[in-house]
């Protein structure tokens, strides 16, 4: 298996760190991978605004791992993928993991350098990706979005819905495509990749933004209790091992009434607050099976359970399958 | 009169000067014009790679004078305007005068700083304007054809002039009016303003280097001044609102003073197209623009388009773009 393991605010660094690692010497930006690893290309390039902007095109020839691992320092990273994949492949994002079988994977998304992100594939994938590289000031200094401050911590806590990824339509697959095709001949080289990513940026964050938006107008949500629930929802899924704390709790730390609570917090969560808790605790124990370290008895312990009778049933509910049998698939 | 110099290496000094000769401020580089000189503003955009825009929407309320000295420093100026004039422009480059006396303008002109150059426009005249200042170090790193201050010179294109420019193809138009429609509100305004303004540039830098490649007669040699005009007015009167169904034909040809035959012949020698397919290529252009902000429902963006009939408006939209409307 290849993989690769890194924390990088800047690609140029990562290209040399990859370069290294594969032995390989890149020319004017352009890495070419060693066919055993992959046939194609990863490329890096800067943005006159000075954003670093990396593309990836390439058939992997073994199965990989690429890790981002979370770092202290905040920025995100805006990725247009898509994952045309033979077998299987894994994307992992903090601790939240959607599993893709024999299908093209084609979406939009941010994430920030607060989680780890990894992507886990099989041999045979086809891998095109444009990725962006923002710094946390940049979208408020250099688009001049205030907004973004209250909207993006709330964008990125919904990373296990669906609604976090945008798939590709033709406007984007056109733009990738555009910035991927590889014509010397052009007489404006430079202005034209530009143009494109930056089209492509401009496209994403206003469809971000008039989502929010109007999920907003909807719920009539305010950017602060939009924070306060984020803050709640960490205290709800920070552990399982003790019993839930109460409704009437978690409102007094969230200083509104339990009515107000609950409407907020299915409203950006899209569950009932213990709704929401079960199914974060049954995903955690997943985690755990899959991970072969624990017993069935060890993880029904960990995430509250001294009935394992009780855990059995409450985890087939939720992932619509045996915890005897998910240690073993995992 | 009101005298202004066009200081032409940056427009940031350039609006903090014309805001000195009318006793005015700039604020976040948009000057708003005192009404004893016009309605309206300028804003300066900063472009990646040390690129300034000026992009101007104004009427004017006083009769004006620019003028700008030759400089050592080669540099260009690329100017879209789209013009309503009032009485005539007289324009002079190194001392020679020309006056254009029809009633529109809406197109390009490259000019560079070789030249002396100055221009009268009349009050009541009303002009929406985007200007690039092009220096020959941006140009070196950008225009792997560009060698230097001749490059340009064998091109039709750099021949245009501000009273004779060359005319707005669909691809201008969209972008053009796109800058002036933003909301001003949207968070990403300035954004969007600049991605249009980065667009606008390529597709003119494209087809100046089409044009150098292999040169074609310019449009404006082919017709009289006063008829361009005209065209330039069918132009945009087609643009303008699509929620109301287009002028007929006879219509247009009766407010131009051409025949109906002649119009579609001269439109058609200008555009590359006939009057109803520009017409219906800007309509879908619109639409997909609505529909890529994300604010509006397929059948809202049908309506504001003039389409009574929902699935009238999805096959136009697929005929011209491969997908239904839904799918943007």
């Amino acid at each position: 298996m290849f993989s690769f393991e890194y924390i990088h605010s800047s690609y140029s660094r990562m290209m040399e760190d990859l370069a290294a690692r594969l032995n390989v010497r890149p020319k004017d930006n352009w890495l070419f991978f060693p066919e055993d690893i992959a046939s194609g290309y990863y490329r890096f390039l800067q943005l006159p605004n000075g954003l670093d902007v990396n593309i990836i095109n390439c058939r992997m020839n073994k199965d990989w791992l690429i890790h981002r691992k979370s770092d202290e320092e905040e920025y995100y990273t805006l990725r247009f993928d898509e994952l045309t994949v033979e077998k299987e492949i894994s994307i992992g994002i903090d601790t939240d993991v959607v599993e893709r079988k024999k299908e093209t994977v084609a979406v939009a998304y941010l994430t920030s350098s607060l989680f780890d992100w990894y992507y886990h594939g099989t041999k045979g994938t086809f891998f095109k990706g444009i990725n962006i590289l923002i710094p946390k000031e940049w979208l408020g200094k250099l688009m001049g979005i205030e907004l973004f401050d209250d909207i993006l911590p709330a964008y990125l806590a919904l990373k296990s819905r669906s609604f976090n990824m945008e798939p590709l339509d033709k406007v984007y697959y056109e733009l990738m495509n555009e910035v991927m095709q590889e014509d010397h001949d052009s007489p404006l080289p430079n202005l034209y990749i530009h143009n494109r990513v930056q089209l492509l940026m401009e496209r994403f964050f206003t469809r971000i933004h008039s989502r929010v938006s109007l999920a907003d107008v909807q719920s009539n949500i305010k950017h602060d209790d939009i924070y306060t629930v984020l803050k709640i929802e960490k205290l709800l899924t920070g552990n399982f091992s003790d019993k839930p704390r109460s409704i009437e709790e978690l409102s007094r730390k969230a200083t509104m009434s339990s009515t107000k609570l609950k409407k907020i917090f299915k409203s950006v969560f899209g569950l009932p607050i213990y709704e929401y808790y079960q199914q974060k605790r049954m995903q955690r124990a997943g985690e755990l099976l899959a991970s072969g370290k624990y017993s069935l008895k060890q993880v029904a312990e960990k995430i509250g359970y001294s009935n394992i009778n009780n855990f059995s049933t409450a985890f087939k509910k939720h992932m619509k399958q045996d915890p005897s049998t998910f240690s073993n698939t995992g | 009169m009101i005298e202004i110099d066009l200081i032409s290496h940056s427009y940031k000094e350039y609006v903090k000067n014309v805001a000195a000769t009318l006793h005015t401020e700039v604020k976040d580089d948009l000057l708003v014009f005192p009404s004893s000189f016009a309605d309206g503003y300028m804003q300066v955009f900063e472009l990646p790679n040390g690129l300034e825009a000026l992009v101007a929407d104004m009427v004017f309320h006083s009769d004006a004078l620019y003028k700008r000295k030759k400089s050592a420093d080669y540099f260009c100026n690329l100017t879209f305007n789209e013009v309503e004039i009032s009485g005539s422009i007289r324009f002079f480059k190194d001392g020679t005068e020309m006056e254009d006396k029809s009633d529109y303008r809406a197109g390009v002109a490259l000019s560079s700083s070789l030249h002396d150059t100055s221009f009268i426009v009349k009050a009541e005249t009303k002009a929406k304007t985007i200007n690039f200042i092009l220096t020959e170090e941006w140009l070196k790193s950008n225009l792997s054809f560009f060698d230097g201050p001749n490059t340009f010179e064998a091109s039709t294109l750099y021949k245009n002039t501000l009273t004779h420019p060359e005319p707005f193809d669909a691809q201008n138009r969209i972008l053009f009016d796109e800058i002036f429609r933003t909301d001003r509100n949207h968070p990403l305004h300035k954004m969007i303003i600049k991605n249009r303004i980065m667009f606008l540039l390529e597709h003119f830098l494209s087809k100046l280097y089409r044009n150098i490649r292999k040169p074609g007669d310019a449009v404006q040699k082919k017709m009289k001044d006063a008829d361009l005009g005209k065209l330039m007015e069918v132009e945009s009167i087609l643009v303008k609102d699509f929620s109301q169904a287009p002028p007929t034909i006879v219509n247009l040809a009766a407010r131009t003073g051409m025949s109906v035959s002649k119009l579609k012949t001269a439109f058609k020698k200008v555009y590359n197209t006939g009057i109803y397919e520009y017409y219906q290529k800007n309509r879908m252009q619109k639409a997909r623009s609505l529909l890529l902000t994300g604010q509006y429902t397929v059948k809202e963006v049908g309506l504001q388009l003039g389409y009574t009939n929902l699935s009238n408006f999805s096959l136009a939209f697929k005929k011209e773009f491969g997908i239904l409307p839904s799918h943007v």
